[in-house]
């Protein structure tokens, strides 16, 4: 259960992440880089909990 | 499969919500030295700017996007000895595309979902002068400019036109 949310949550976070550098690399004025940057560390951690979560 | 799709979605609501909350900063913004076409700035005199060519430009640099705002220009000046002053903000990637200007005056709001914003967020600003004879004799004074940037509900040509602008990756030439 907790594996399957964790899994839902890095896949919305990487798709608003593919999201926001697709809009950015048309304009970079729509979305400004630090959400980039947030977005991507917040994916990041959740794709290190979730590879966590798998070991234990 | 449901799952993925889930969270697919999730992904375009949360890129949605990011857009939606930057659509919510106002407030004064800077801007940069009032130059002439060739980037050299005008002179500056006691606490005024001396404009003495038809053309006058300056750069305004906001910390967002131009989807759904407005730019209040808050001008004091002195006319000099111009028959007409306007002012407007850059279009398209033409270097003269200010069709939407409006005559100078103390208060001008200008809409700017429609309007062209460079990489680096600023926008384009440039007063008109209509000059009695020839372009030589302008001269008018700019005692002080502010820019402030309000939210303002675009009507369907604007977005379009936001909407082209940003797919086809307009940048100025």
């Amino acid at each position: 259960m907790k594996q399957s949310l964790l899994t839902s949550v890095f896949l919305f976070l990487t798709i608003a992440l593919a999201l926001v550098v697709f809009t950015r690399w048309l304009h970079p004025a729509v979305f400004p880089l630090g959400i980039q940057y947030s977005l991507a560390a917040l994916s990041i951690l959740a794709g290190m909990f979730l590879v966590l979560c798998h070991e234990n | 499969m449901v799952r993925s799709l889930t969270a697919i979605l999730s992904g375009v609501v949360v890129t949605a919500l990011l857009l939606l909350a930057s659509l919510l900063p106002q407030g004064l913004r800077d801007h940069g030295p009032v130059e002439n076409i060739h980037g050299i700035p005008y002179p500056a005199e006691d606490d005024h700017i001396i404009i003495t060519e038809p053309l006058a430009h300056a750069d305004i640099y906001l910390n967002e996007s131009v989807l759904a705002k407005k730019l209040v220009l808050e001008i004091d000046f002195d006319p000099g000895n111009t028959t007409g002053l306007a002012v407007g903000v850059r279009e398209d990637p033409f270097w003269l595309s200010y069709d939407g200007r409006v005559p100078a005056a103390r208060t001008v709001v200008i809409p700017l979902t429609d309007k062209l914003q460079e990489p680096n967020r600023s926008i384009d600003l440039m007063f008109f002068a209509e000059a009695p004879r020839s372009p030589g004799e302008v001269g008018w004074e700019l005692h002080s400019l502010s820019a402030r940037v309000e939210y303002a509900l675009p009507d369907w040509p604007q977005l379009r036109n936001y909407a082209r602008s940003i797919l086809y990756r307009e940048r100025a030439l």
